[in-house]
């Protein structure tokens, strides 16, 4: 015995068994021809409901399936999507402005201001007996915040040759040494006075000057660069000060400055006043009143408007 | 002269010339024995709305700061019609050596 060949189609009719129509089985027998297509649209209907059935999916019916989805309906998804976009457009402006708050309306930095200089003496002059010395006259200057005796040095620093073919440049100066001697030195051409050193000439060499050419500096020059401050601690002729430059701009000079000392040598009744001044958009001052020198200061520019 | 970057680590484009005593910052003129004087003076250059200016720099942004150490002065000694020598103090020519120029970056706009 077999089963009828299924095929899963919907059939238009059902054929009637006529009254001429003899009894005739097999696959393909006339008897069979019903029940064929019978069983080819319950295929075709099994199909269906299978399919209906994965929709619905676990909801009871299909229809309420269909009714979760009625709450994104186009016009639900472009509010959902716009309002998406308008939320990671609003994180995205906040960030920019927090770091537009710690950057640039909270600008911050320290400076260290050299608050030091000669009171009297401390003259430079060329050697006329030590070849390519300097001397150094007596005299005292103001440094670490104490007022300091400088004894004076004969042929005390030496000024290097110049073999090149390049003018070049140092600087005599003074220095405290870890036994709390005074030192008279010079720097190496083209290099600044070490933070500890307190400037004094600046030394320029012409090209091709050497202890055979110029034995005792002739043709070297000593531009005095001093600060002489002879009424020290007392009065100054013109106050210590540290550039800052902002590195975003203010703007105008609408801005508030804070400053808060972190160190400084010297007591602190020697303070004085240390306080910003001079602002422009790009920049200020930050002048140190007092007698205290090495001070280093903490500031913060703020604007919070910009 | 003493050139010094205000902040080394940024660049400065400012044109500067100097002439005698006469230096030029972004095509402003001074006279550097013209403005020296017994004390030190500070001189500041700054740009206003795009045009440099010698002028306070309030509202504008620096450019240049230019410090003259005060004068100098040597002793010279002068012998008066009634034979006493007397010393005088006299100016010694400005020292452009001494002066010290300090360039300012013009800082970034804010975002």
């Amino acid at each position: 015995m077999a089963n009828l060949q299924e095929s899963a189609q919907w059939e238009a009719g059902i054929y009637q068994i006529e009254t001429t129509d003899p009894v005739l089985g097999g696959p393909n027998g006339i008897s069979n021809v019903q029940g064929k297509q019978l069983a080819n649209r319950t295929k075709f209907l099994k199909q269906f409901a299978d399919e209906l059935a994965t929709a619905r999916g676990v909801s009871a019916t299909l229809a309420e399936r269909l009714a979760k989805y009625d709450a994104f309906d186009p016009e639900g998804q472009n509010a959902m999507y716009g309002a998406i976009v308008e939320a990671l457009g609003l994180a995205g402006l906040a960030a920019r402005e927090g770091q537009k708050t710690i950057r640039q309306r909270m600008q911050s930095g320290t400076v260290l201001i050299a608050n030091r200089g000669v009171i009297s003496g401390c003259v430079v002059s060329k050697s006329a007996g030590a070849v390519r010395n300097l001397s150094l006259s007596a005299g005292a200057f103001f440094f670490n915040g104490l007022q300091v005796p400088c004894p004076g040095e004969a042929n005390g620093a030496i000024v290097p040759s110049n073999p090149g073919a390049e003018v070049k440049t140092c600087y005599a100066y003074l220095f405290i040494d870890g036994l709390g001697v005074v030192q008279f030195s010079t720097t190496e051409f083209g290099a600044a006075v070490p933070d500890g050193g307190l400037p004094l000439y600046l030394v320029t060499v012409p090209a091709g000057n050497t202890e055979a050419t110029d034995p005792y500096l002739a043709s070297v020059t000593l531009s005095d660069v001093r600060r002489v401050e002879s009424g020290y601690p007392t009065f100054f002729s013109s106050l210590a000060y540290g550039s800052v430059a902002l590195p975003f701009s203010m703007g105008d000079s609408d801005y508030a400055v804070f400053l808060e000392v972190l160190d400084a040598k010297g007591g602190w009744a020697q303070r004085g006043s240390v306080y910003p001044g001079d602002k422009g958009a790009n920049g200020f001052k930050i002048y140190v009143e007092g007698s205290i020198d090495s001070v280093s200061v903490r500031w913060y520019a703020v604007k919070l408007g910009l | 002269m003493i050139v010094e970057k205000v902040d080394q680590a940024r660049e400065v484009t400012t044109d500067i010339q100097l002439d005698g005593t006469l230096l030029s910052v972004a095509g402003v003129k001074i006279n550097l024995e013209e403005e020296e004087a017994d004390s030190q003076v500070l001189i500041t250059v700054s740009l206003h709305g795009g045009i440099a200016m010698r002028q306070p720099v309030a509202g504008g942004e620096y450019i240049a700061d230019i410090i003259i150490p005060p004068r100098r002065y040597e002793p010279v000694d002068d012998i008066g019609e009634d034979g006493e020598i007397k010393t005088e103090s006299v100016p010694l020519p400005i020292d452009i050596n001494s002066v010290v120029l300090r360039l300012w970056p013009i800082s970034a706009k804010s975002e």
